[in-house]
């Protein structure tokens, strides 16, 4: 049964992909689809530009890259707090927790967040905290706290994997989303973003990698723009370092 | 994907006849269009990225059986399963075997062109598997038994108070007609939905072939919840979405993005690689992906193959003078606009009324101008009108004619006298420049458009005597 639907699958591929050669192949000899520049066949892959300069320069020492992050992030629509140290962002997140009045916060299952002591510090609001739990913590959490990945300067985005100990719906159902991104993890472009979560160009990507630029919303009704759609009603963005 | 016995000059005249939508085509587009040109303004490198977008998207067409292979096979590595389709029929019959196979009652579906195309939603729903459009937009349109009429804002046929009323009505919801309370209301309602679903349909903006990832661009966040909570995920992709490497999907990404929301970019993209992994908390257990064909191959075997570059931003659609004015619906197509006025004839094989749609254009360039992978829009379209006496929609003595006009027009003196002539025989019937109408036979060009008077000085006369001048 198994190998027969295995054959069948098999079949279709074939099926399909030879229609696609076929179509190729004609292509091929018709020269005025050559001529137009889309027919040919060529090994060499698009090229990968430099680095536009001037973006290379925006972003050149790391301070830089820390300050035109937070702006963008800004003009996306999330609120960003530099925190200079562990304490300080202590400090932030029992403020932040207090001003929501935070009662139940879903915390990811990560190293980072337990060495900065956000649980800690969660408790310290009078919130109670649940790590890495499944759906029921995720929809029952007035606030979702995720470890980023890392930052992507040219857009302001967090960016956000997927592993063991987190919950994907811990950044979608509950109604505020804190990302605590360390200012080390900041990506000045895409090529570097790609080195840090595939560990290398083409080696292997988390089952889901997520960048957040802002909080959901929607521009359906008369292209009118408004926050909140089904996800977060609020991002924020706490930069430690 | 094309609607049935449609009419579109019947079509256009309700449309134009359609106050509130024209005031929605008077200022939505023209809105989202300046958005998309501040954005774009803010790229310093955006010439280069369009050549090098147009660039990876003719080298993935070039090479996409190999492509198409590489994603299979890293995707299934991956522990995802891949299913080909070669038309709408088969694929619709492969999610409905998805479906099947898992037992699965309740689906949630994101916004997505190509499920429209094959019409998946009714066939699901038919199959008993209730399915709900979870975009915003899709959603009322499913309230109202409606279609979408635009590729990023499918209700922009609709007003606010419109949907105040369906919700109202379907849903019974408080009336306000503040879009911000409505969003409110929807998402109070679909929140449930997305906690119950036990699979999730979604479309793909681009997939990575040497991952075998796949790339989903949301704002509201429904997509999220889609690759969160069910425990089957089945994805549906036309085979030209297909782009070989990560460091492609930066450019196209830094391009299409504004090109089609005026943003750096959506709230959330979403890069999937297979279903959830050992010791993660949620996530599908199950993936499939279909790919589609659907007339595809024989787009890019033909001369019309920029065609599938297209990564459906629906730029072409907001600056197109003819859609404007006559919003999606008229086209009687799942893609609208330019780029469905092009693409649907090709893909549907001239059934139906897809043989009037190359002329829903006045060939200005806006489309071109506008398009983050520069397809030739206007080009395409003329080829496509002169594919009319090849493909024996036009019999032997429409042949003749255009042969006839053809020579005519081709000589200096005689169109100089054609201009003459139809000047001296329309002065007569026109008022202020332009004749309105015409009789007999000749009213067929009337019926839709105004006729302008040739120029009484012709512009070789003026350019002869201003070069006389200097």
């Amino acid at each position: 049964m198994r190998t027969d639907a295995g054959t069948a699958s098999e079949r279709q591929r074939q099926a399909f992909l030879e229609n696609v050669r076929r179509a190729l192949g004609q292509t091929r000899s018709n020269g005025s689809a050559a001529a137009a520049g889309t027919g040919e066949r060529t090994n060499a892959r698009p090229v990968q530009p430099e680095n536009n300069r001037e973006r290379a320069a925006q972003a050149k020492s790391q301070d830089n890259a820390l300050e035109v992050f937070c702006r963008r992030a800004r003009e996306a629509g999330m609120t960003v707090v530099r925190c200079g140290s562990p304490a300080a962002l202590g400090e932030e997140v029992r403020g932040l927790l207090r001003r929501l009045g935070a009662t139940a916060v879903l915390l990811e299952d990560d190293p980072l967040l337990r060495e900065l002591g956000v649980a800690e510090a969660a408790r310290g609001a009078g919130a109670q905290t649940t790590s890495g739990g499944g759906a029921a913590a995720a929809l029952a959490a007035d606030v979702g706290i995720s470890a980023a990945a890392a930052g992507l300067v040219e857009t302001g985005s967090v960016v956000l994997t997927t592993g063991a100990g987190r919950s994907r719906l811990g950044s979608v159902a509950p109604p505020v989303h804190l990302t605590i991104l360390p200012a080390a993890r900041l990506c000045r472009d895409w090529s570097e973003l790609w080195a840090r979560v595939a560990g290398g160009p083409g080696v292997e990507l988390p089952a889901l990698v997520t960048l957040v630029t802002g909080p959901s919303k929607t521009a359906d009704i008369e292209m009118t723009t408004v926050i909140g759609a089904h996800g977060p009603l609020a991002e924020y963005v706490f930069v430690v370092g | 994907m094309i609607t049935a016995r449609h009419d579109v000059h019947e079509a256009i005249r309700a449309a134009l006849a359609n106050d509130s939508l024209q005031r929605a085509l008077n200022t939505h587009p023209l809105e989202r269009t300046a958005r998309v040109r501040a954005s774009l303004a803010q790229l310093p490198d955006a010439p280069d990225l369009r050549r090098r977008a147009r660039q990876i998207k003719d080298y993935s067409l070039a090479h996409l059986d190999v492509l198409l292979e590489e994603l299979a096979e890293r995707l299934e590595e991956r522990g995802g399963r891949v299913h080909w389709a070669r038309d709408a029929a088969e694929a619709v019959a492969i999610v409905e075997g998805v479906a099947r196979e898992h037992g699965c009652r309740r689906c949630i579906k994101t916004k997505s062109m190509t499920t429209e195309e094959i019409g998946l939603t009714a066939a699901l729903q038919a199959g008993g598997v209730a399915t709900v459009e979870t975009d915003l937009g899709e959603f009322i349109l499913q309230l109202a038994g409606d279609r979408p009429s635009h590729i990023i804002t499918p209700m922009i046929h609709k007003t606010r108070q419109q949907a105040a009323r369906l919700l109202a009505e379907k849903l019974g919801a408080r009336h306000t007609e503040e879009p911000a309370e409505l969003v409110r209301i929807v998402r109070k309602n679909l929140r449930e939905v997305f906690v119950k679903a036990d699979m999730a349909v979604v479309g793909v903006n681009f997939a990575v072939a040497e991952t075998g990832s796949l790339v989903l661009l949301t704002n509201e966040g429904n997509g999220r919840w889609a690759l969160a909570r069910p425990r089957v995920l089945a994805a549906v992709m036309g085979m030209e979405k297909v782009i070989a490497r990560l460091t492609d999907l930066a450019a196209l990404l830094r391009l299409v993005v504004p090109s089609a929301v005026g943003s750096a970019l959506t709230s959330y993209t979403s890069i999937v690689t297979g279903p959830r992994r050992a010791g993660e908390a949620d996530g599908p257990e199950h993936l499939h992906l279909v790919i589609l064909d659907n007339g595809r191959s024989a787009v890019l075997g033909g001369p019309y193959r920029e065609l599938l570059r297209c990564v459906r931003c629906g730029a072409c659609l907001n600056v197109c003078p003819v859609y404007r004015k006559v919003g999606g619906h008229a086209y009687g197509s799942v893609y609208p606009g330019p780029i469905g006025a092009a693409l649907t004839p090709l893909l549907a094989r001239g059934a139906g009324h897809t043989g009037q749609l190359r002329e829903l254009s006045s060939l200005c360039g806006a489309c071109l101008e506008a398009c983050p992978v520069l397809i030739d829009i206007p080009r395409l379209l003329i080829r496509q009108r002169g594919d009319r006496g090849a493909d024996g929609q036009g019999g032997w003595g429409f042949r003749w004619a255009m042969r006839a006009w053809g020579w005519w027009c081709g000589g200096r003196r005689r169109y100089r006298l054609a201009q003459q002539l139809l000047g001296w025989l329309l002065g007569p019937a026109a008022r202020g420049g332009w004749v309105v109408r015409l009789p007999g036979a000749l009213g067929a060009w009337t019926r839709c458009r105004d006729l302008p008077l040739p120029a009484r000085h012709p512009f070789r006369e003026l350019y002869r005597r201003m070069r006389g001048k200097r």
